[in-house]
């Protein structure tokens, strides 16, 4: 027979469940909008039963029900969903930022406008044109070095704000590192807490959604794997190096690389391989994209310079004096200090329109150098660079008719040989040969190899030691070195529109492709996090009825401590009255 | 499927920023009436319009030069009109002092006009356009011929400077005629003439064939530059067209078809406007409204 007390500790504890299912019900609404939350829920069971003890069977039951217990609290989550979230998360991240990136270069770039960069070289031919057929007004050349001057300043403005791009992707990349550093401290710090609280066999909930939470953030920037340990931790890795372990974190550092950019690395100055993530998108941007269009616009701005010089200063000025270079820049950075020669934008007298002393109603290199709007350029490389042992042989483009072939482009194969000391032949396809000398070259020193009579230039860079003339010519008469085919790298000959045209279609194109991969993830991430919140978020529909269940039961087992209650005032004050009058 | 109220949020979160971003792009090429409004947009078209821009302001380059062209074509005709007359008049001069019975007072008076004549020849020689003689070749800073005293002209002082024009893609043309050419058998006949006059006796028959060998020059280079200003006419009439083709073909390529640019704007905001409302009257209920 089990005591008259009893009742009043099943009733307490049901009293305990019902508090406890409320107070996690109240935890639910309290985060329901906290980021990564996942609800929970309050696993309860029948207390163990109570064994009336007895030596024989009377007519008692043999088991009588002792009440509830609260068992666990678990929070519902799917861990493969989580994972495909982070996976996704990483992705998301890289086409998020480069969209954006390339949207800032885009920018850069405002075609078609009757602004940019294609209508001020349309502009620069067009005033070569008005000083041609009016080569005496002062009007038309001082239109002229405007005109010119703007078309420097576009093409420096250009070159300057790519240059913006990269430092502004560089201190990004430096504070995503930081960033990477304090997420991995926080995880390996979770870690501990989870792990204290595992081993003591209890379910560290909330825990576990911040180190989800923090791993969604981190995923986002550097594609992140982990693997889970049984005490509760997590490894954290990043293309195959730990960053998280237990509690330890490793940590990256932003280091300069050779060309001076921020580039992340480990402690120990090893690597950081990144698949994935907005800094993989990042330095993506900056070292491929932005750089890529650096190049041909520095190639640009010396191919319209190179050409207007040589032509201009096969000119004689309105003083009677042969023509100096309309433009100025530093080799290796044209694109950003392309100027107007000084002495040309003071006086525009200086303009060599004619061909020949006291002509000043000749316009006829004013005309020539309008020409060169339609005129065609032959880009001709190497295959292979260090084709020719100890020396780089580079592209070069020359904004130059030759006469190489029509407008078809064709493999065209050259062969260099040697007639004299010092004397480097070269032989076009069509048998057609040009001879240069080449001098003397000291260590490191640079000389441009021009035979431009079949539309070849190459730069010729000595080592370290230096090289003598009759050297070089054996290095490029070497059998197996001496055949300079141009086969891929040459391309289809292109006027400066064209090519200004290429480039903005190839910025264009990468652009595009990015918006349309960032709005597709974005689908793929909105559809994953749908699923997320389906299985782990708060409905509050539910909290709502799930209250008043447990208040409702917490009602029903009060009343059942109160109904035991004056069970016992009966028992205790009212037995044992009989007779007392 | 379980739905929760965070699902709700984001769902329409999303859905509003999808929609705002394609109302917004509908409204931007309806304002700036382009399709082409960044090299994204297209990147293939916006390459051909890059190319097409380049096209047509040189084509618009090639009017300019056409109207200038056209406007030193017109003033050497202008000149060669008068100085036809001039050499006209003088032919009858000539033929007048060729009569035997005028006295030499009476040949004195024609040879002072025929030394109007040829001061009035010198200065047709001189026309400029702007500041820049015509007729001296690419010495356009000195006049062709200089008047040296009365009826007397010196020498050529132009060069054989050929000035050319583009017309067009691969297309030039001579615009200007050598002043030596032109004026000097004229003024060299009118120059014999009054030596003729003032020598007292009948001008020669030579001299008379000599200004009309200069008459038929004239006529020639008149004939010579009112073919360039047909062949400019003709140049500009086509170049014109290319401008309209082009401009339209440019226009296709990056205007914006207002009609549908407008319907497309207005779909979009009626999504936009129905995606509002929806998530409006979605979010504002729970259970807990109903509960009391």
């Amino acid at each position: 027979m089990s005591s008259p007390f009893f009742g009043l500790d099943i009733g307490a504890s049901a009293l305990r469940a019902a508090q406890q299912m409320l107070d996690t019900a109240a935890h639910n609404v309290a985060n329901a909008n906290t980021p990564g939350y996942s609800r929970q829920r309050v696993t309860v069971v029948e207390a163990p039963p109570y064994t009336v003890p007895t030596f024989n069977r009377s007519g008692l039951p043999g088991q009588i029900g002792s009440g509830v217990t609260v068992q666990a609290i678990t929070s519902a989550r799917d861990n493969f969903l989580n994972l495909q979230v982070q996976a996704q998360a990483s992705l998301k991240g890289e086409w998020d930022t480069r969209q954006q990136e390339l949207a800032k270069v885009e920018s850069i770039f405002p075609e078609p406008s009757t602004s940019g960069l294609g209508s001020v070289i349309s502009k620069y031919w067009s005033a070569w044109q008005d000083v041609a057929s009016d080569p005496t007004s002062t009007a038309a050349r001082t239109a002229l070095t405007e005109q010119a001057a703007s078309l420097s300043m576009e093409v420096n403005r250009d070159s300057t704000q790519l240059g913006m791009i990269a430092t502004g992707i560089d201190s990004q990349v430096s504070s995503q590192v930081t960033t990477v550093n304090d997420l991995a401290k926080q995880i390996a710090s979770l870690n501990g807490q989870i792990q204290r609280v595992t081993i003591t066999g209890n379910q560290p909930n909330d825990l576990i959604d911040q180190r989800q939470q923090l791993l969604e953030q981190l995923s986002a920037i550097v594609p992140a794997n982990v693997l889970s340990q049984p005490d509760g931790t997590l490894g954290v890795y990043i293309g195959g190096t730990d960053l998280v372990t237990n509690v330890y974190a490793r940590q990256m550092v932003a280091a300069k690389d050779s060309s001076g950019h921020i580039t992340p690395t480990w402690a120990d100055g090893s690597a950081v391989s990144l698949p994935s993530g907005q800094m993989k998108a990042l330095i993506d941007v900056r070292d491929g994209d932005v750089a890529g269009y650096r190049t041909p616009l520095d190639a640009l701005a010396k191919g319209i310079a190179d050409s207007t010089n040589t032509l201009h200063q096969a000119g004689v000025d309105a003083n009677g004096n042969a023509g100096v270079p309309l433009f100025t820049y530093l080799s290796g950075n044209a694109a950003a200090t392309l100027a107007v020669n000084p002495a040309v934008a003071a006086d525009p007298r200086l303009v060599a329109a004619s061909g020949a002393p006291n002509s000043p109603g000749d316009g006829s290199v004013a005309g020539l150098i309008a020409d060169l709007q339609n005129a065609r350029s032959y880009s001709v490389g190497v295959a292979g660079t260090n084709v020719v042992g100890g020396m780089s042989l580079m592209t070069n483009t020359t904004a130059r008719v030759t006469t190489i072939s029509a407008d078809t482009a064709v493999a065209q194969v050259y062969t260099f040989s040697s007639t004299a000391p010092n004397t480097l032949t070269l032989t076009g396809a069509d048998g057609s040969t040009q001879t240069v000398n080449l001098a003397d070259m000291t260590a490191g020193a640079t000389q441009a190899v021009n035979f431009d009579q079949l539309g070849v230039k190459l730069s010729v860079t000595a080592g370290a030691a230096g090289k003598a003339g009759a050297d070089l010519i054996t290095d490029f008469t070497t059998p197996g070195h001496n055949t300079l085919v141009a086969t891929s790298l040459y391309t289809q000959p292109q006027t400066t529109s064209d090519f200004y045209a290429g480039l903005v279609g190839k910025i264009g194109t990468a652009s595009s492709q990015a918006q349309e991969m960032s709005s597709n993830q974005q689908l793929v991430v909105d559809q994953l996090t749908n699923r997320v919140a389906e299985v782990s978020g708060v409905s509050l529909d539910e909290e709502a009825t799930d209250m008043i269940r447990f208040q409702h039961a917490y009602q029903a087992a009060a009343r059942v401590i109160t109904t035991m209650d004056e069970m016992l005032n009966t028992l205790i004050n009212v037995t044992g009255l009989v007779g007392r009058g | 499927m379980r739905v929760t109220q965070s699902m709700l949020y984001a769902n329409a979160n999303s859905s509003l920023a999808r929609d705002l971003t394609a109302l917004q792009s509908a409204t931007e090429k309806v304002s700036s009436g382009k399709q082409l409004n960044k090299p994204s947009d297209n990147p293939a078209d916006v390459r051909s319009s890059v190319g097409m821009n380049d096209t047509l302001s040189q084509l618009n380059q090639y009017l300019r030069n056409i109207d200038n062209a056209t406007s030193k074509v017109g003033a050497m005709d202008t000149a060669l009109s008068s100085a036809g007359d001039l050499i006209q008049r003088a032919n009858e001069l000539a033929i007048q002092g060729a009569n035997g019975t005028l006295d030499a007072g009476q040949r004195q008076a024609i040879a002072a006009e025929v030394s109007q004549l040829t001061e009035a020849m010198a200065s047709d020689a001189s026309a400029k356009v702007g500041d820049e003689y015509i007729f001296s070749g690419f010495r356009v800073d000195r006049a062709p011929f200089q008047v040296t005293g009365p009826g007397q002209v010196g020498a050529y002082q132009g060069d054989q400077g050929v000035m050319i024009a583009r017309v067009g893609q691969a297309s030039t043309m001579q615009i200007n005629l050598s002043g030596d050419a032109v004026f000097q058998p004229a003024l060299t006949a009118l120059t014999q003439l009054q030596t003729d006059l003032n020598s007292g006796q009948p001008v020669q028959q030579t001299t008379i064939a000599q200004i009309s060998a200069a008459l038929q020059n004239l006529l020639q280079a008149r004939a010579t530059v009112g073919a360039r200003a047909n062949r400019l006419d003709d140049a500009k009439t086509s170049q014109g067209a290319l401008v309209t083709s082009n401009t339209a073909l440019l226009s296709q390529l990056e205007d914006a078809d207002m009609p549908s640019a407008i319907t497309e704007m207005m779909k979009r905001q009626t999504t936009y406007q129905a995606t509002l409302a929806v998530t409006a009257k979605v979010m504002q209920t729970s259970l807990i409204d109903y509960l009391r």
